[in-house]
Formats: C-alpha cells, structure tokens, sequence
C-alpha cells in the first residue's frame, strides 16, 4: 500500500496530465475525469498493479482519459499511446476500444449501465473456477439511472459476489445538471443496502478515506461490496469545481497555465 | 424444438463443462436434467434479460461459453445494445438461444412474437443468425456454434414444438442446402419451421408440373460467396419466413443478389402485427402464410410466364 502523500503526489501528476491532454485535443468529459482521479490513482496503485487476480472494469467509460493518465503515470501505458490520446486513428479514444492490448483495459463502455453486469459476470465466473481476485468496478452517479444497472444489482446479490466491488464516482451531477434534480437517486445508500449490498460511504477525494473504507470493507466476505464516494466533479481546479459546464469544455492556454500551478507542477 | 435444444445442450455440457445455461425465467421443467446432473452449468438470471447478455459477455471475458435463453422477442428486443456492445464489439462470444420463434406463440399476441429479430441482427457486424427448420440443422448448428475454433458470436431462432424432421440428410454449413432440386429456373427459399406449409403445395406443383427447387435457408448470415453464387443461377426466388420480409430473408436477399438478374418476391408480404388470436395455422394465414397462398403465387406467375414465352 502506498501512503497517502505519496498517493497524493500521484493524483496530482494525473490530474495536470489529463487537464493537459484536454487542453491539447479539445477533448470533454474533463469533470468526471477529475472527479474519479483520487478514486483510481487508489485502486490501481493499492490493489490492480500489484496483484494480478485484481481486476478492473470502468463503467463510465467517458472518462477513459482518467484510467490512460494513471496508467501511464505508473509506466503501464507508453508515452507514445498516451499523447495518442484523440487524435486521429488512435484506439485510445474519449471511450476505450476493444482492440487496445492493456490488460488494464478489459471492457469497452460508453453506453452507461453496462460495467456492473458485465464485472459481475467475470465475479461470478472466478467464483465457478474458485479462483482468487476481487473485480473493481468504477460507476458514475449518472449510470444508477439505468435499469441495466438495478438489474445487476438484484443478481450478483442473489449470487452473493462477495468478489465484487463497485466504487461510485458521486460527483453529484450528470451531463446536464445536478443528479437529484434529473432523477432522484437519493438514498443511494439505503438504495444498494435494499438490494442486498454491502455498503460503505467515503470522501472519494481523500486517500485517507478511500485507503481506509476499502480495506474495511473488503474485509467483508459476505455480500458483494459498493463504495459510494462523494466527490467533487472538477476536483482539484477552484474554477472547474462543481461547474458542470466542465463536462464537455477544454481548457484554454490561461486556464491550463492556471491549472499547473494550483495543482503545483513545476 | 426446445426439448430438444434442452436435451442436445445436456450432452453438450456433459463433455464440455465451461457451457453455462443462463435463463431469463423461462423454461419451466425444461432444464430439470441439467439443474440436477449439473447445477453449477445452470443459472436463471431473473426477467432481467439486458443484463444476463451482459452478464454472460463478462463469463466469456472468463473463459466460459454462455448461452442465453428465452423467448426470442424478449432476448433480441430488450438486450440489442447489449449484445452489440457487450458481447460483439467486445469480442466476447455468447449463444442467443431464441425460442418460439416467428408467431410460434399464436395464442400469446403480438407481444410475444417475434417478426424483426432476423432483421434487428442482421444489422451487426460480425454475428452469425442460424434460423434451423428441424431439430436436425439445429443439432449441426449447435455442434458448430459451440465449437471452441468459432469466436463469433451466435442467434439460433428456434421455434417451439412438434416441428417435423424434413430429411434425415446431415444439413450443411455454409451451403445451400435443398429440400427439393430439381434443376428448375425457380426457387422457394423458407427459413425455420415451415416445411408443413411448403409440403402440401410442393405436391400440387408437382401435380401441376411445375419445377421448383424448394431451399431450407436455415443459415441466414453469414451468406457465403458459394451460397451467393447457387442463388443467383434463378431467375425467381420465393421467399417464405415467420418474419416481416422488409428486413428477413427476402430482404437480406434483395440486396445481396442486387446485381443479378434474379427476381425475388415474397410469398409472405405483411409488415403489419398480427393482432388476432387464435391456432398456429390460422395466425400463418392471417399473417400471410398458407399452403394456399404459396401455390397459388407461384402457380399464377408460372401461367403467366408461360404465356408470355409462348
């Protein structure tokens, strides 16, 4: 496990190469990338890159940018694909695409609701094959819209994937406005404790809370696991923070000038 | 056709256990065997049927053969982002197991039938749709679809029950398979169960001595070169199929053989739900599909062909 400084230090890294990228590539989705930042700089680094029977599945495949910068901060993704990103005839899109050979990279989304039947199914096959490893699925708020996903809720509960964990990016807003204004998902906590979950709440932009609440409730080894992890869409950037026009704005020069020294890259 | 499906795939599983039976609720005591010989092969995934596509594209992820089953407009309908994304552009290969095809749920409305499913698919890339006639090419379908050395992602529409075997020869893949050849200049195609409706008119134009090749389309996609060749040698193509022809094999037809002479017509030319009730024969008719029917259109532009050319 690394510790929470040096996490810290990840992020921040991450974060300045994501903002980047956008700023060069005109590309979106930079608030929900900057919100699940902290989210995965933890669980790659504590849990997937130093244990093969990890295995990760993002949901939210609009912020693939996210999973690139933190995949190629930790030296599994090369420069070469990572400046790739967006640009013509590239695989790594603002979605991942099935032919990109990363073992980090298992399943190509962009339509929402997909990822947690889909991690379900890979839990539920190590189970068959009694084989170790946890699947980490990464949500968006957006995606508890979708039925897919109650449906697959309803199921890896029946079959009691205690090898599954899903951590929820809840940043709160949505592609057009705030989350409980276009449909309600409030109490997502007593929502996913209905189903039959397992369900713990952390600051999902805080090492220290995601560090402890996953060691705590992996622990568990009844049920299939949901992290619900309040975030801040923009995180990181006091002008992008909580302003959903950043779900599809790019930077401008100024901005990302300004980005670089508030996250304090020299 | 499903208790034999149901029977098939428990000798399947029984040599090859990474095949995983998923269900969407249906089936009722149709699978008793394999729940007790093989429980772990078994799971009945709810009515959730999105979800037990994906589901079972994460299984293939993991190594394992999952086949999907429930009623055709239920799996085809509710899931077809699911197979597009998860199972095919994914690469993850599953078996769509559709049952009671067409209007084989004459008593049950349109609801439950299933009259787009072939041309809902045949938009994909890549999959294949095996549409057998009796439980003899669905054997050689499922043998081929759960082959380890095929990667593709599978539809096999079937029907219900009672389907009658049409020939005991081995069916062909990839091939044009005949029921009937007898050299003519004109065929009638039919994909799935509809060989009873096709016999009885088969026997008037041979009484009338009319020379029709009679086809058994029960792989509709991929349509091999080899296939496309045999086809375009007609010069008419009759079409018969529990399915709207504006996008099943009439259509996959017109547009493959667009740059041939060949005429294509379909015997069947509703693209209308069929909200009547009432026994299997009787929906056919009102959608179409009579013994009726299929001599008289054929016999009437047969006459008129002949007249011509006299």
């Amino acid at each position: 496990m690394l510790s929470n400084k040096k996490l810290d230090n990840i992020s921040r890294i991450v974060r300045y190469n994501i903002i980047k990228q956008t700023y060069q590539k005109k590309s979106g989705h930079l608030g929900g990338a900057l919100s699940c930042t902290d989210l995965l700089v933890n669980i790659f680094n504590n849990y997937l890159f130093n244990n093969k029977d990890n295995k990760f599945i993002l949901s939210k495949g609009h912020c693939a940018l996210a999973v690139y910068s933190t995949l190629y901060h930790a030296k599994k993704l090369s420069k070469k694909f990572f400046y790739s990103f967006a640009t013509q005839g590239s695989l790594f899109g603002e979605h991942p695409s099935p032919k990109i050979n990363n073992k980090y990279l298992n399943f190509s989304t962009g339509s929402l609701g997909h990822g947690i039947g889909f991690g379900s199914g890979m839990a539920y096959s190590k189970k068959h094959k009694n084989k170790k490893g946890t699947i980490f699925v990464l949500a968006s708020d957006g995606e508890m819209n979708s039925g897919s996903v109650w449906e697959s809720a309803l199921l890896s509960s029946k079959l009691n994937l205690n090898n599954l964990i899903v951590i929820v990016d809840y940043n709160k807003f949505q592609a057009t406005g705030r989350s409980d204004e276009i449909l309600n998902i409030k109490p997502l906590n007593k929502k996913w404790q209905s189903f039959g979950w397992d369900v713990m709440e952390c600051d999902g932009n805080n090492h220290k809370s995601i560090t402890s609440s996953l060691k705590k409730i992996l622990r568990n080894k009844d049920k299939p696991k949901i992290l619900i992890s309040h975030t801040i869409k923009g995180k990181g950037i006091n002008f992008m923070e909580n302003d959903n026009n950043w779900h599809y704005r790019s930077p401008s020069r100024e901005e990302l000038d300004q980005s670089k020294i508030q996250l304090g890259i020299k | 056709m499903r208790n034999f499906f149901a029977e098939s795939l428990y000798n399947k599983i029984k040599k090859k256990r990474n095949i995983i039976l998923l269900s969407a609720d249906i089936g009722n005591r149709l699978f008793d065997k394999i729940k007790k010989d093989f429980p772990k092969n078994f799971l009945n995934c709810g009515i959730a049927e999105p979800n037990m596509v994906t589901f079972a594209s994460g299984m293939a992820k993991e190594g394992f053969l999952p086949v999907c089953y429930t009623i055709t407009n239920f799996l085809i309908y509710k899931s077809i982002e699911q197979i597009r994304n998860d199972a095919i552009y994914n690469n993850n290969k599953i078996i769509l197991v559709g049952t009671g095809s067409g209007i084989s749920y004459n008593h049950l409305g349109p609801t439950h039938h299933s009259l787009e499913d072939i041309g809902l698919l045949n938009n994909l890339p890549k999959i294949k749709i095996l549409s057998p006639s009796d439980n003899n090419d669905l054997e050689e379908h499922l043998v081929h679809s759960l082959h380890s050395d095929n990667k593709q992602t599978t539809y096999i529409r079937i029907g219900k029950k009672n389907e009658p075997i049409i020939s005991k020869l081995k069916p062909k893949i990839n091939k044009i398979n005949y029921v009937l050849n007898r050299r003519s200049k004109l065929a009638l195609i039919f994909t799935g169960p509809l060989f009873e409706c096709i016999a009885k008119a088969s026997k008037k134009f041979k009484k009338d001595n009319i020379k029709i090749d009679i086809i058994n389309l029960h792989q509709i996609k991929p349509l091999t070169a080899s296939m496309l060749r045999v086809l375009a040698r007609y010069d008419f193509i009759y079409t018969l199929e529990e399915h709207f022809p504006n996008t099943g094999i009439k259509s996959i037809l017109s547009s493959n053989l667009s740059d041939k002479k060949v005429i294509i017509k379909s015997i069947n030319n509703r693209n209308e739900f069929v909200s009547h009730l009432g026994s299997r024969s009787y929906v056919r008719k009102k959608f179409g599909i009579s013994e009726n029917k299929i001599y008289k259109i054929i016999a009437n532009d047969t006459t008129k062909n002949r007249d011509r050319s006299r």
